[in-house]
């Protein structure tokens, strides 16, 4: 098809509109012209596709050619500016992407209700994917490599590497496109949808590779930015690409005692990489064949080569769960115990791809045992323990559970820090485990025989959100338990809502109980806890309206009366002229308080994903906001607050607050440790 | 306050050089008048610009004032006064003396009316001569001859009526003004107006800052304006040749310890009752009284110790108050505490500055006791019992002290139970003392800051240090704090091992340094004992001797040699001042006052003496 008159036009209004968009932002003008030029050129291509006169590929064809050609033309005014490319791409990617119409041979499938009820399909016009068709191969390398330098667009880097068919890179052009592109990808789980046809590209042309690695070696590559795991994957693709050929074997030996003999830690990482997975896949080489290769080259240098290895076993695991397991092992045992720990991350990585791979089932979880001690040392952060963990519990609940317990006690001090829930460590797990078991663990962890797990055990109690769960297990518990528990809440230092209706749930469980929870209540519970005493025993009373429980009855009775004695006492207190006149240091700490609110709030707003993205405008003052520009009804402001109730004692006489503490903390230890001794 | 007002009326002069500054019976007549509703036509003062000038030259014929009144049933009576500062009695029964009272009298009541009121215009329908004096009459002795004399006067005199105001009298009249113009007595709603107008500034400026939008209960009482009140009226000159005369003395004293009196009633009127703004107020007074008596030459006048005497009884009395408002709370635990921001800080501050004061009256009754009167042993007894029960139920706050120098009011309550015989009390709470230091240290706790002062008020920037250093656990607290030294320490030490029955070292091992920990290293606490200078009493009622007397650090390790050194560097110093006056008690305001920590000698002659 020859274009017409028409063609030149509309290609030469697509290139004035793409150029005036990219210069002068207005979106909602941009939005109507991009509309228009859309309609424009989907009426255009159907008048060239015939479609009612000829069949459906055949008018397809024309269809897509209709298009090519105006891309073509636009393609032709872009192609001696490769710095503005990729905003025109980006802004024929916004605006002249898809037309919604009705009837169309190659609309979608998903339906647009309008307002008018009418409804409409999209029709994607394939535009970008033609203009860069059109566009690279139009170009000089050199604009080319500008390009690929600077791109910075998922969209056009996946339609740049659809293109390589008719771009037909050379050796150096090839490996600066993957330089650039790995280097855009980075660590995204998307990764692939770019790098991957790539490889799959020089699978196809497999002289490619092995000359740009060739070119890497002696230092002619243009792009110096290509990195090492840019090499490794082109060793591995073009070994793998040649089959058994003891060419390429040679060749990849070569390299790695090349690499060996460069005095330089990344050439020895890279000679290790390659060593394991540089290999021949028709017919596929054994792991055991690649992972012995690999120890080979990190027994060289454990202390610096174990991390590389673990590296190639995290990718190994998933395939080769088993295989993956031990060679892990085996790495690890390089370093020792204690240097192993730092590569507590890794091992985990391995253990929890190992345990979802697809052969789970089969897995023999005899091969974790070696790991344990490694995995014990991981933190939550940056690791991958809770998902480890999750697939463990699926296959061996006990083993989870101790696991659990021995990395609790590892890792105490930083769960306590963390201020986090069971469930906002270990997510996954929670999940996967249910409330009901999770609360039964956590309660197992509060009554642990085991000081330090017991104290985060309780911890884990008091900041969960799901008590409710925790508490349907207190049938379960001896009566020393529940006194124990009595205790070790009121020691928690929590927040009295956490814990002291809980207190009452364990009387009503275990009514023998009342008189080490009556002390509790009446003193720890009701003076540090006044608002929290009182709702806990509404709460109590209204759950509970039937029930004939009398002991229970009796002790909400004499905890009212208490707050009442104590609320009685307070306003005594402020009635105390010389009491009240005698407070010189509140307005400093409350400033101090303000401050340290202030520092917490703007480090919040740091962390926040939502502050981050959303544009921030401070109000000035008044009860409502709205834009200059908008005829609207202004958003109403509203104040947020929150508030928690925080023990009397600790803001009064902490030193004593804790003295109290601990000595609830020992009787729970004297409880357990009877029970302990007893069995 | 009718005492306070009576002996501020009889510290008068007849008439004073510069009646702006000072009080005389002649302004206060006027004053008195005016309230009661005279117009005062001829005043012992003119007025320049806006200021008062002694009024001299003027033709009196005895007749000092001269005012006029509407009596109930309309007439219009014209009132001669006749003023004569003091006492009246044989002495000055001298009719024929010129100048004398009564000589004067006989002078006022001859005068014409169209010799005197005329003059202003009036026609008054009698005449009264009012004889005006500040002192009492000595009716005894004199009393059937004034009569007759009076008598004779207004028979020589027809229309003329003779009233005679002593000081009783003029102290009646001063009560029932009501300044305020709102109907309430003086004695109810304290007025700044009595006094003279330059000194009213400062009175007033003291009084306001009670009122509750400058701070609940008293919070805001302006502790400068008092300072300024105090220098106003007895002012410290370096050179110490520089002294007030003994009239002066007597009359600022007098004038200051009414103005206490006011503070108080304020308080009660104003502040919740509040007994702190007085009992802070008589520290300070009583203190600079003090050092003006001992700067005096010998043979002070008694009027200044009895006004003295007048203001440790306010102080008793306020603390009577503050302990039977206390009392309730006795019996809960953290009594004194109030939940609120920067209660870990308030609530020792607050313990031990409330047991301070009460230890402090408990000492003024026991050590009066000591050498007169016996019954009050037992008034000091039930400030003893309350602090101990105040103590056992706030031990969290008063064994855990903010400041070094709250070493006060830790050595003034260990001083009352010792003087009382409480020795078990004594070595129950040093001990206690010991072991909460020894606790907080191993917890992590801050102790006393060392070079901080407890003072009323606290300075700003010393709380911001402490709330600093309390707020958080950081590193970054003002290098102004230091907690690595005690004296609270040795004291507490000293007396744990001489009166506690049980007594143990245990505790002492926490003060020592540790190794590099999970916690890091911890220095050793040094224990410090501070010896003033010999000369201390003579200095302590306008200073804390801040940079005088020596420092020694005690090793504690062994808590036999310790005591021995402890007993051997605590020197007793000279006589103060109050001891020689037998107000001792003005020793201990003047510790609070200028924060500065008891002699130790004072606890050293207890254990000598061997107690228990």
């Amino acid at each position: 098809m020859t274009p017409d008159a028409n063609t030149i036009s509309l290609g030469g209004h697509i290139l004035a509109f793409l150029v005036r968009a990219t210069g002068e932002e207005d979106f909602e003008r941009d939005r109507l012209d991009g509309e228009s030029l859309s309609k424009k050129l989907l009426d255009w291509a159907d008048s060239a596709a015939r479609w009612d006169e000829r069949d459906e590929v055949a008018a397809e064809l024309d269809w897509r050619a209709a298009i090519a050609t105006v891309a073509d033309e636009v393609a032709l005014g872009l192609v001696e500016e490769p710095g503005k490319w990729e905003g025109m791409l980006r802004v024929a990617a916004l605006h002249l992407r898809s037309v919604d119409t009705s009837g169309h041979p190659l609309a979608g499938e998903t339906l647009k209700r309008m307002p008018d009820g009418s409804e409409l399909k999209t029709v994607r016009l394939g535009l970008l994917d033609a203009l860069v068709r059109t566009l690279l191969p139009r170009s000089t390398s050199a604009r080319r490599a500008e390009f690929f330098v600077t791109l910075n667009d998922w969209d056009i880097w996946r339609k740049v590497v659809g293109s390589l068919d008719v771009l037909t890179p050379s050796v150096a052009e090839f490996a600066q496109i993957l330089s650039s592109a790995h280097q855009f990808v980075g660590h995204d789980l998307a990764a692939g949808s770019i790098i991957d046809p790539l490889l799959e590209w020089a699978s196809r042309n497999p002289r490619v590779p092995r000359q740009a690695v060739e070119c890497w070696r002696r230092g002619e590559l243009s792009c110096q930015s290509v990195n090492l795991d840019v090499v490794a994957m082109l060793v591995e693709t073009a070994v793998a690409a040649r089959g058994a050929d003891g060419d390429i074997l040679d060749w990849r030996d070569s390299l790695i005692k090349d690499l060996r003999s460069r005095s330089n830690e990344e050439s020895w990482r890279l000679a290790a990489f390659i060593s394991c997975f540089a290999w021949p896949t028709e017919p596929p080489t054994s792991t055991g064949v690649r992972h012995t290769a690999l120890i080979e080259q990190v027994e060289r240098l454990p202390e610096r080569l174990v991390g590389i290895g673990l590296s190639a076993m995290r990718r190994d695991a998933q395939e080769h769960p088993e295989a993956a397991l031990r060679t892990c092992a085996r790495l690890l045992a390089f370093l020792g115990p204690e240097g192993s720990a730092t590569h507590a991350s890794a091992a985990v990585g391995i253990a929890a791809s190992a345990l979802r791979s697809d052969r789970v089932g089969a897995l023999d979880l005899e091969l974790l045992k070696p790991l344990l001690p490694t995995l014990l040392t991981s933190s939550v952060e940056g690791s991958r323990l809770d998902s480890f963990l999750a697939s463990l519990a699926k296959l061996d609940l006990v083993l989870t559970q101790v696991f659990l317990e021995n990395w609790f006690e590892k890792n105490a001090t930083a769960v306590r820090q963390s201020g986090a829930s069971f469930a906002e460590i270990f997510s996954s797990l929670a999940r996967e485990l249910g409330p009901e078991r999770e609360g039964e663990w956590v309660l197992r962890l509060a009554l642990s025989p085991r000081r330090t797990i017991r104290a985060l055990g309780v911890t884990l109690f008091v900041r969960s959100t799901t008590v409710g769960a925790i508490e349907s297990h207190f049938d379960n518990l001896t009566e020393k338990e529940a006194q124990a528990l009595c205790h070790l809440l009121a020691w928690s230092g929590a927040p009295g809502a956490n814990w002291i209706f809980s207190v009452l749930k364990l009387v009503s469980a275990h009514p023998s109980i009342v008189d080490t929870a009556r002390p509790i209540l009446l003193t720890d519970a009701a003076a540090n806890f006044p608002g929290s005493c009182a709702k806990a025993v509404q709460k109590w009373r209204q759950a509970n309206a039937k029930s004939d429980d009398q002991n229970l009855a009796r002790l909400c009775d004499d905890l009212e009366e208490e707050l009442q004695r104590l609320d009685m006492i307070h306003k005594k207190k402020f009635a105390v002229a010389e009491l009240v006149a005698t407070r010189p240091a509140t307005s400093e700490w409350f400033r101090q308080q303000q401050r340290l609110l202030d520092v917490t709030m703007r480090r919040a707003h740091e962390r926040s994903i939502m502050m981050q993205l959303a544009r921030r405008m401070p109000i000035a003052r008044g009860g409502g906001t709205t834009m200059h520009s908008q005829q609207v009804e202004p958003t109403e402001l509203k104040e947020v607050s929150g508030s928690m109730e925080i023990s009397v004692a600790e803001f009064v006489d902490p030193l004593s607050a804790r003295i109290v503490r601990m000595d609830h903390f020992q009787r729970a230890d004297a409880l357990l440790s009877r029970i302990s001794e007893a069995t | 306050m009718r005492a306070m007002i009576d002996r501020y009326v009889r510290s008068l002069k007849e008439r004073e050089d510069n009646p702006e500054k000072f009080q005389d019976l002649g302004t206060l007549l006027s004053w008195i008048l005016e309230e009661h509703g005279f117009l005062v036509l001829e005043k012992p003062y003119k007025h320049i610009s806006d200021s008062l000038a002694v009024s001299k030259g003027r033709l009196q014929h005895g007749v000092d004032v001269l005012a006029v009144r509407s009596e109930e049933d309309g007439s219009e009576v014209s009132y001669r006064f006749v003023l004569k500062r003091g006492a009246f009695g044989k002495g000055q029964f001298t009719p024929d003396k010129e100048g004398s009272m009564l000589h004067d009298i006989e002078l006022a009541a001859s005068l014409p009316t169209t010799g005197r009121e005329a003059l202003h215009g009036l026609e008054p329908a009698s005449v009264k001569v009012v004889a005006v004096h500040n002192g009492s009459v000595d009716r005894e002795q004199i009393g059937p001859n004034l009569q007759t004399f009076l008598e004779n006067v207004e028979r020589r005199y027809p229309g003329r009526k003779i009233e005679w105001w002593d000081a009783e009298r003029i102290v009646d009249l001063i009560c029932t003004a009501s300044p305020s113009g709102v109907g309430e007595p003086l004695e109810v709603q304290p007025s700044t107006s009595l006094f003279p107008p330059s000194i009213r500034p400062f009175f007033s400026l003291a009084l306001h800052s009670l009122l509750p939008e400058r701070g609940k209960s008293g919070g805001g009482f302006d502790y400068s304006a008092m300072d300024l009140v105090v220098d106003e009226r007895l002012p410290l000159s370096s050179d110490e040749h520089l002294k007030i005369s003994l009239g002066e003395l007597h009359r600022s004293t007098a004038e200051l310890a009414l103005f206490v009196q006011m503070i108080h009633a304020e308080c009660i009127r104003v502040s919740d009752g509040s007994t702190l703004p007085t009992m802070d107020s008589i520290e300070k007074v009583s203190c600079r009284i003090a050092e003006h008596v001992r700067r005096a030459p010998k043979g002070s006048p008694a009027e200044v110790l009895v006004s003295l005497q007048a203001l440790v009884e306010l102080y008793v009395d306020c603390a009577r108050s503050l302990r039977l408002r206390l009392e309730p709370l006795t019996s809960e635990e953290s009594g004194l505490a109030l939940p609120g921001p920067g209660e870990v800080v308030n609530y020792p501050l607050r313990t031990l500055r409330l047991l301070g004061y009460l230890a402090t009256a408990g000492l003024a009754l026991a050590l009066r006791a000591e050498s007169s009167k016996s019954t009050d042993w037992a008034r000091a007894k039930e400030f003893a019992d309350t602090i101990f029960k105040i103590w056992r139920m706030n031990r969290g706050a008063a064994q855990s002290p903010i400041t070094d120098d709250q070493i006060i009011e830790l050595g003034l309550v260990w001083e009352l139970w010792l003087r009382l015989g409480m020795y078990a009390e004594v070595g129950e709470t040093a001990a206690a003392v010991l072991q909460w230091m020894a606790i907080r240290r191993v917890q992590g706790f801050r102790l006393p800051s060392l070079w901080h002062r407890a003072r009323v008020p606290f300075r700003d920037i010393d709380m911001m240090a402490i709330v600093e250093a309390h707020f958080g656990r950081s590193e970054d607290v003002s290098s102004s704090f230091e907690d690595g030294a005690s004296t609270i320490l040795p004291l507490a030490l000293y007396l744990a091992s001489g009166y506690h029955e049980n007594w143990t070292a245990e505790p002492l091992g926490a003060f020592s340094s540790t190794e590099e920990g999970r916690s890091g290293a911890r220095p050793a606490l040094f224990a410090e004992v501070w010896c003033p200078p010999a000369d201390a009493a003579l200095k302590w009622y306008v200073s804390g001797l801040e940079r005088e007397g020596i420092c020694r650090c005690i090793e504690i390790d062994d808590v036999d040699a310790f005591r021995s050194e402890f007993e051997a560097i605590a020197s007793p110093i000279g006589e103060s001042v109050a001891k020689e006056l037998n107000i001792p008690v003005v020793d201990r305001f003047a510790w609070k006052l200028h924060r500065m920590p008891p002699p130790m000698s004072l606890f050293v002659d207890f254990c000598r003496e061997g107690q228990p």
